[in-house]
């Protein structure tokens, strides 16, 4: 039914330039912990897409959390761990990517600089866990740190970090278990727990600063009220830890629940534990930002947390922080007050495991070989895209830029017209997915020196993405087609929560908002132009039509209310039966559906659905006038490009139609939400008032004409990337990224 | 009797007093650490109750269909024989008639075995009386002269604990229960520490501090 017109992706046509390179990572240990589940995750998920990694694993473990599937790592079995990694800096240092290092000393990691390896080190824990100075990284050896939360982001800068610090605060994964009954009824038994006992909870290795004989205290006094009990999850990893658990075990025997304490050890599946469990509860004295309260929290548990700097990044319901020196009374109330839970369901975060590739995409700077690399989505027949291909070939040739293309095109004319000026579009990554396409528009940035990222029509999640992770000096542009493009980087505030940012966090971080119109609001941005599209003037129009003939122009979309316009022509047709209404566009495949309806809503009709039309061959044929309806309007085209042919246009007042057609001498400007009443009025009129048609039309072109050229659009496009002064942010101080507090999860 | 007498006997007295009660609260807290690491096996399969069983069991032949009234190491309840694929199968019950617990029982040259579900308890009735007990996921070692040796998930090292305190021990664990306590990923997860589990690693290699037999017991195999 929709042969002809249905776009359907074409395949190989535009290349991928893939500037990712294998993951290397370098670890202490596989130890169940949460910088070691950290790792994996992040590990696991780039695995599961097929990644090449190499992980490095400084001290084997026979408690350890075993490598995921696709990855085979690398342990030390012999020879010391300087050997170890000087025998890995042979092997890498002819990679131009660096190295994430987790919990690995600054002695060992010089041994990677030596041979010119950069690191990028995760910092895990508060500063009373480091073995790291960080006031000893030289940028030149480590162009980036990532740490775990804001408040250890904070702690580095105090400490002299001088290396620029990025915050990613990992979600954990929660599978299934966590919310199986059966699962909570066998771990329940195994710890012999009756299934009226209240069961705390308690994560971590056996410690001190996890205070655990505080956890013990808090029972006895939750037992003096209920039956209750508490499991310990986790043990111990050094002379320490033995002693730890001495004074633990003692304490419980002095306090007399000692029979309701459990130590299961270091589990190797935690979720059903989750299941089992009734509440959490962590006393820790610091933490960096626990995994296990965020896993609890996603498990649907309640958690007593002490108000210890990692806890208050995470924003969650069913946390309660108690200060840090509350007395054991007090929160054995706070747990008391919940109940024995009869039914478990989970709320899991939206996660971006993969986060941690991105910080992995900083790259030696060969040379400045590009201005601007221009960024959007695809090169479908679009509005969007009509508009940066006439951009980008008008300015090619006084402004060195690339543009990438992150996903598939439906139509291979706007790629072939820029390849035939020398702009050889390609595509960041082979797929569409925001986190790859980032890490590998990052790498390029880095590489070739890009003075300015200018995003045209491009996933929010991208933007996002290689905003959170984009070097100080390099310019970020957005180029706004309309409101909607606020309102789908809204729709994109979980993903940017799982990267520790924000909405409002991308928009502080952009240099230039480019609106295509004034206007009337936009999301708070340091500067903001106005550049509306230009068009070229193009043939004129072949005159009036021998009978009504009317052109709608543009994508079969649900914004571009063709319902209405059909509406509007069949109340129309009884008086001209002659009449004739041309779709001229194409049909997405999210959206056949949708033309689906429409043929059938114009079935009788004399309404022709033309398929796409990348020249302007349309516009030399005569019509009666060009119908351009939308929602969320930038600096509409379709509106343009007829008015330079010479052709009448009725238009609804949406977005920035209205500075195109500012009065009734240059068209009809219907209201936004016009019925099809209204456009029917309309047409009638173009069809009843020819000279009247004519002379708006002929005034529409001069306007264009002289107003809306591609040169005065280029020009300014060239103003403001041109004078692409990186000078001020590289003075800016080196710890320039932003994140924001953890929102909890929808 | 003078008073330097006096003053010695109140002294060695006092002494003899702390011994004997750090000695019991040492006791106790070896107690607590198998409660707590084996809750599974709580409250009828305590190692000194298997020995008292064994012994006992040693010294008569239990017939099927007569069940065994208080039986050492079990008092207050009845157990039940039954012959299945020729191994006895004992069964525990209460004056009401609640199951307690159900095991195998083996004869063994060093006095019996009792299985019960995936873990087996070799109970040794001779000169020094043992007991072990192994379990895919672990194990401990038991006798009443020196206490308890636990191989748990808890620690890599095998901890002993008795009435004379805590610490790594030099006894190895079995291969078996090695192999089942390196964990499966599967993207699931296993204990956090929350602030990486590594951190006290390069510490443990350099010998670590303050534990009675050192770290270097507990360091992984490189």
């Amino acid at each position: 039914m929709l042969d002809g017109i249905l776009a359907r992706p074409v395949r190989d046509l535009i290349p991928v330039r893939d500037a990712r390179e294998p993951l290397r990572a370098l670890i202490a240990s596989l130890a169940p912990g949460g910088a070691e589940r950290i790792v994996l995750e992040w590990l696991a998920a780039e695995a599961a897409r097929g990644r090449a990694i190499e992980l490095a694993v400084l001290h084997a473990r026979r408690n350890a959390l075993a490598a995921p599937a696709g990855i085979s790592p690398r342990v030390r079995c012999g020879g010391d761990p300087a050997t170890f990694v000087a025998a890995l800096a042979c092997e890498w240092r002819s990679s131009r990517a660096p190295v994430s290092t987790h919990l690995v000393g600054d002695d060992l990691l010089s041994l990677l600089w030596r041979e010119g390896i950069r690191t990028i080190p995760t910092v895990h824990n508060a500063r009373g866990g480091w073995r790291n100075d960080p006031a000893r990284w030289d940028p030149a050896d480590v162009p980036l740190v990532v740490a775990c939360a804001d408040h250890v982001r904070r702690e580095l800068i105090e400490a002299g970090c001088r290396a620029p610090i990025v915050t990613l605060r990992h979600r954990p994964c929660v599978g299934a278990a966590a919310f199986d009954a059966s699962a909570r009824e066998r771990v329940r038994a195994e710890l012999g727990i009756a299934s009226g006992t209240f069961l705390v909870g308690a994560i971590g290795a056996l410690k001190p600063q996890k205070d655990y004989r505080r956890a013990i205290e808090v029972l006895a006094r939750l037992r003096r009220h209920r039956d209750a009990a508490l499991v310990i999850l986790g043990g111990i990893l050094d002379a320490a830890g033995l002693e730890e658990l001495d004074r633990v075990v003692a304490l419980a025997v002095e306090r007399g629940v000692a029979d309701r304490l459990r130590l299961p050890g270091f589990v190797p599946v935690i979720e059903p534990y989750f299941a089992a469990c009734d509440a959490l509860l962590n006393v820790s004295r610091f933490e960096g930002l626990s995994m296990a309260v965020q896993e609890a929290l996603a498990a649907g548990l309640p958690v007593v947390a002490t108000d210890v700097e990692g806890q208050r990044e995470i924003s969650h319901r069913a946390l309660e922080r108690v200060p840090r020196d509350a007395a054991s009374e007090e929160i054995a109330r706070r747990l008391g007050a919940h109940a024995v839970r009869r039914e478990l369901a989970g709320r899991p975060w939206t996660r971006a495991p993969r986060a941690g590739s991105l910080a992995l995409s900083w790259r030696e700077r060969r040379s400045r070989s590009i201005g601007t690399l221009f960024v959007t989505a695809n090169l479908n027949a679009g509005g969007a895209q009509r508009s940066l291909v006439n951009l980008v070939r008008a300015i090619a040739r006084r402004h060195a830029l690339e543009v990438a293309v992150c996903s598939e095109s439906t139509h291979d004319a706007f790629a072939r017209m820029l390849q035939r000026d020398g702009i050889d579009p390609f595509r960041p990554a082979a797929d569409a997915d925001p986190v790859a396409v980032a890490e590998s528009l990052l790498a390029r940035i880095h590489r070739q020196g890009a003075a300015n990222a200018c995003f045209w029509n491009a996933d929010p999640k991208v933007k996002l993405a290689l905003a959170k992770f984009a070097p100080a000096s390099l310019r970020l542009v957005d180029v706004s087609p309309g409101h909607y493009a606020f309102d789908e980087m809204d729709a994109a505030s979980e993903f940017a929560e799982a990267l520790a940012y924000s909405p409002r966090a991308y928009y502080e971080r952009l240099d230039l908002l480019v609106l295509k119109y004034r206007a009337a609001s936009h999301p708070a941005c340091a500067r903001v132009a106005v550049i509306p599209n230009g068009v070229h003037p193009g043939p004129a129009t072949s005159g009036a039509p021998p009978h009504p003939r009317f052109l709608v122009s543009g994508r079969i979309a649900p914004s571009k209310r063709l319902s209405t316009v059909i509406e509007a022509f069949a109340a129309l047709q009884p008086g001209h039966p002659d009449a004739e209404l041309h779709l001229v566009g194409p049909v997405e495949e999210r959206h056949a559906a949708y033309a689906s309806r429409l043929r059938e809503e114009a079935a009788g009709l004399r309404v022709f659905f033309r398929g796409a039309s990348f020249g302007f061959d349309h516009l030399e044929e005569a019509f009666s006038a060009a119908i351009v309806l939308g929602t969320h309007q930038g600096c509409p085209n379709a509106v343009l490009e007829a008015m330079a042919a010479g052709i009448p246009v009725v238009a609804n007042d949406s977005g920035g139609t209205r500075e195109l057609i500012p009065g009734e001498r240059y068209g009809w400007l219907l209201p936004e939400a016009a019925t099809a009443g209204e456009l029917a009025l309309a047409l009638r009129e173009v069809i009843d008032r020819p000279e009247d048609s004519r002379s708006r039309a002929r005034a529409a072109r001069e306007r264009v004409r002289t107003e809306f050229t591609i040169e005065a659009m280029a020009e300014r496009y060239l103003a403001i990337l041109g004078a692409a002064d990186t000078s001020a942010r590289e003075k800016m101080e080196a710890c320039s990224f932003a994140s924001v507090p953890a929102a909890q999860p929808s | 009797m003078d008073i330097f007498e006096v003053l010695a006997f109140v002294g060695i007295a006092g002494y003899l007093a702390y011994s004997y009660l750090r000695r019991k609260a040492q006791g106790e807290k070896a107690e607590a650490m198998f409660r707590s690491m084996f809750p599974d096996l709580q409250p009828h399969f305590h190692p000194a109750k298997l020995l008292d069983y064994v012994r006992a069991r040693q010294a008569r032949e239990p017939t099927p269909g007569f069940p065994w009234q208080d039986p050492p190491g079990f008092a207050g309840a009845k157990a039940s024989f039954e012959k299945i694929d020729g191994r006895e199968r004992v069964t525990l019950l209460d004056a009401a008639g609640t199951l307690l617990g159900q095991f195998f029982f083996e004869d063994h040259p060093e006095g019996g075995v009792l299985r019960v579900g995936q873990g087996k308890f070799t109970v040794n009735t001779t000169v020094q009386p043992r007991v072990r007990y192994w379990h895919p996921d672990r194990e401990f070692k038991w006798s009443p002269r020196k206490g308890w040796t636990f191989q748990t998930r808890v620690a890599e090292s095998s901890i002993d604990s008795s009435d004379r305190g805590t610490s790594w021990s030099s006894s190895s664990d079995s291969s078996a229960s090695r192999a089942a306590s390196v964990a499966p990923f599967a993207g699931a997860g296993g204990a956090f520490d929350g602030g990486g589990a590594s951190q006290a690693w390069d510490g443990a290699e350099r010998g670590g501090a303050g534990s009675s037999e050192g770290a270097s017991s507990s360091a992984p195999a490189y």
